[in-house]
């Protein structure tokens, strides 16, 4: 198993090291998948019993390395699978932030195996570089549970909707948070979003209207229950989840990328897909179950 | 002694008492014709810090009896100074001038004067205790000074839970590293490892290439105090088992950090912790598919790490069966062995894309598993000496039977 890569673009590692940042806001511990043409990392959900994804996220290759080597498993599964803890290496990236020039990972076997970054730092005085190492311990992930982090193909969600910028967001989803721990998300076809919670004292909703929709399911009709509470809407046709409203607020108070296209798809019942995507650079996938209450 | 420190240095004070304060949990003070000084040092005095204010430091520096001088000496609770100096943090608060006065009665006065005649008198009573002093030789043949803006910079890559650090130095860089101590198989830490070259010191001489590892926290204390009056820090040292002494200069006071590096003669501890370390690796693979096992095995890790590294573990295991027979001649081979190969290493990091080492040597034992050496000492003595079964050596000869016969 071999794995190198360097990258030399500053937006690059700038990129990289905030999608690192994020990745350590959702969870403790990732899996890394290494393949040919992209880096993937995996968060699992610790809840769910056959393991689902939590977080998807996807790195092009070709945005990121300058250069690239790999060398798998053997030739016919030429990926690695290693698993390491979030918070690790974005303190070890979070040197990117004073000026470097280069950061080449690797994967090592020092006393134990390692992802090694090595960090070429421009000094103060900018003549001469400085060499920073980190060696991040990891866990190599056996093939047996490679199928656990298979990629998730969801393609039947009732409605897609682009969301509007997640900052405002946040704050909305902050307060509602203090009162309330499940979220209902719903959208109808004519790109109003709502979030909402209920308790016994009071029913909050925010409303976020003329959103683009990219695609929406035609035929699905609520059910009784749900007509009642959506009746003062004049449209029926809404689809709704309620989803964990912590983790909706840690995917808002992760996701710190710019200039990204957020989607949020919703399966009436079932799940919230939060997809957010910039185009060539990352694409970043956060599965929300329906919670079960 | 009366003394009045204006409001300028105030801040360098509390500064100072916030330092020592990271070190002991005593203060000392030790008042002197023209200077004062202020000390502390840890329990174990592994770590000892000493600033020394001159007469220039203060508005006024006043010592009623210069022949009594050394009755003056005290000791503070660091818990009570620290609070004394601790609420300055407010900006309309700032004082004007601070006054110490120190009697004979067992109490120290500070006295804060603000504006608007505002003045806060705080009293301290002074501990029992013994003034620590520590000889040391600052005139040592490493000296290497920058300003305490680079150390603070170098310290920013360490993670908060690092306790020792280690400086390498040759005569064109230093290497600085972070060292976990104990068994490495256990923890689950970031190495790291920090290459600067002669370029970013102030002045680099290293009479004697050398590898040194003491502990982060005085360290840390010392390099956030000269970072905050914006100073220089001169590391000056000799070689692993002897202090390194920091000093940091201002016209009118001056500070020397001392710590204790740890002694690597006991480096054959860690080498036969890296055994272990391999035990246990094989044990981790057991979860993996026999096809993973022979990737693992098969392929290198790294382009040469089998030149090197492997090199390097079959030494070290060969020296650690050794230890068995012979501890001291091991403790002597095995220091250049690891030296040699951190020299070879080296030259490869800048240049060479494809060549990557992967030799890590081991971590010196960190001073507490040393403690825990001196005090269960003989829990670490070999059970087994070859004197207790000396059977060849005769200590009385036999009497001989002979002579009775001639009774």
């Amino acid at each position: 198993m071999k794995f190198r890569a360097v990258m030399v673009d500053t937006a690059a590692m700038r990129d990289f090291m905030n999608t690192v940042n994020s990745l350590s806001k959702l969870a403790k511990e990732c899996v890394i998948r290494i393949v040919e043409r992209r880096v993937y990392f995996i968060i699992s959900n610790e809840d769910a019993g056959p393991r689902k994804p939590f977080v998807w996220c996807e790195l092009p290759v070709n945005f990121y390395f300058k250069q690239y080597n790999l060398t798998g498993v053997n030739e016919e599964h030429n990926e690695i699978y290693l698993a390491f803890a979030t918070g690790m290496l974005a303190r070890s990236l979070s040197a990117l932030k004073q000026n470097a020039r280069s950061l080449k990972i690797k994967l090592t076997n020092k006393q134990m195996p390692c992802l090694t970054l090595e960090i070429e730092l421009a000094s103060s005085e900018g003549i001469e570089a400085r060499q920073l190492i980190h060696d991040v311990p990891v866990e190599v992930i056996s093939r047996q549970h490679w199928e656990d982090y298979a990629e998730p193909r969801f393609n039947d969600f009732h409605v897609s909707i682009q969301m509007p910028n997640l900052k405002p967001i946040k704050n909305i989803v902050e307060r509602m948070k203090t009162m309330s721990n499940a979220l209902i998300m719903s959208a109808n076809k004519y790109g109003r979003l709502t979030l909402k919670i209920k308790t016994n004292m009071v029913t909050l909703s925010a409303h976020f209207p003329e959103l683009s929709v990219e695609s929406f399911a035609v035929g699905h009709m609520p059910d009784d229950e749900e007509m009642e509470y959506e009746s003062e809407e004049s449209d029926l046709q809404t689809v709704s989840a309620t989803i964990d409203i912590k983790k909706f607020l840690m995917f808002l108070t992760g996701m710190q990328v710019n200039n990204c296209k957020t989607t949020c798809s919703i399966v009436q019942s079932k799940m919230v897909k939060l997809a957010l995507e910039q185009p060539g650079a990352l694409s970043f996938q956060c599965f929300l179950t329906e919670l079960s209450s | 002694m009366n003394c009045v420190i204006p409001g300028v240095n105030v801040k360098v004070l509390s500064k100072t008492i916030q330092a020592l304060s990271k070190i002991g949990d005593e203060l000392q003070l030790e008042p002197r014709k023209d200077y004062l000084i202020f000390k502390a040092a840890n329990m174990t005095t592994t770590a000892y810090c000493i600033f020394k204010f001159l007469d220039t430091f203060f508005s006024s520096y006043e010592i009623e009896d210069p022949e009594k001088v050394d009755d003056l000496s005290c000791v503070i609770p660091m818990k009570a100074i620290l609070g004394v100096f601790k609420s300055h943090g407010h900006k309309d608060k700032k004082p004007e001038i601070c006054k110490i006065e120190l009697n004979d009665d067992n109490k120290i006065i500070f006295k804060f004067k603000y504006k608007h005649d505002v003045v806060v008198v705080r009293s301290l009573f002074l501990n029992d205790g013994q003034i620590v002093n520590i000889n040391y030789n600052t005139l040592t043949s490493n000296q290497v000074s920058a300003n305490a803006h680079l150390f603070s910079q170098v310290l920013t890559n360490f993670q908060a839970g690092d306790d020792d650090i280690g400086i390498e130095v040759y005569a064109n860089k230093a290497l600085m590293r972070n060292y976990i101590a104990g068994d490495i198989n256990k923890s689950k830490g970031i190495r790291s490892q920090l290459t600067l070259t002669t370029g970013e010191f102030n002045s680099f001489q290293i009479g004697q290439e050398t590898n040194i590892t003491f502990s982060l926290k005085p360290f840390r204390a010392a390099i956030h105090f000269a970072e905050s009056s914006n100073l220089g820090v001169c590391l000056n040292f000799e070689t692993s088992g002897k202090p390194v002494i920091l000093v940091i200069r201002n016209p009118t006071f001056e500070v020397n950090v001392v710590i204790a590096t740890l002694n690597t003669d006991h480096i054959s501890q860690s080498s036969l912790s890296t055994s272990i370390m391999l035990k246990t690796k094989s044990k981790a693979k057991h979860n993996m598919t026999i096809q993973d096992q022979q990737a693992l095995e098969s392929v290198n890790w790294d382009n040469d790490f089998d030149l090197q590294g492997e090199n390097g573990f079959d030494n070290r295991k060969s020296q650690t069966d050794k230890n068995k027979s012979n501890t001291n001649l091991t403790i002597n081979n095995n220091i250049p062995s690891i030296n040699n190969a951190l020299i070879d290493e080296r030259p490869n990091l800048g240049n060479d894309e494809n060549k990557d080492t992967d030799m890590v040597p081991g971590s010196p034992e960190s001073p507490r598993s040393k403690r825990i050496k001196t005090i269960f000492g003989r829990c670490y003595e070999t059970t087994f000496h070859s004197t207790m079964m000396d059977l060849g050596n005769v200590l009385a000869p036999d009497s001989d039977p002979e002579l009775d016969d001639n009774f």
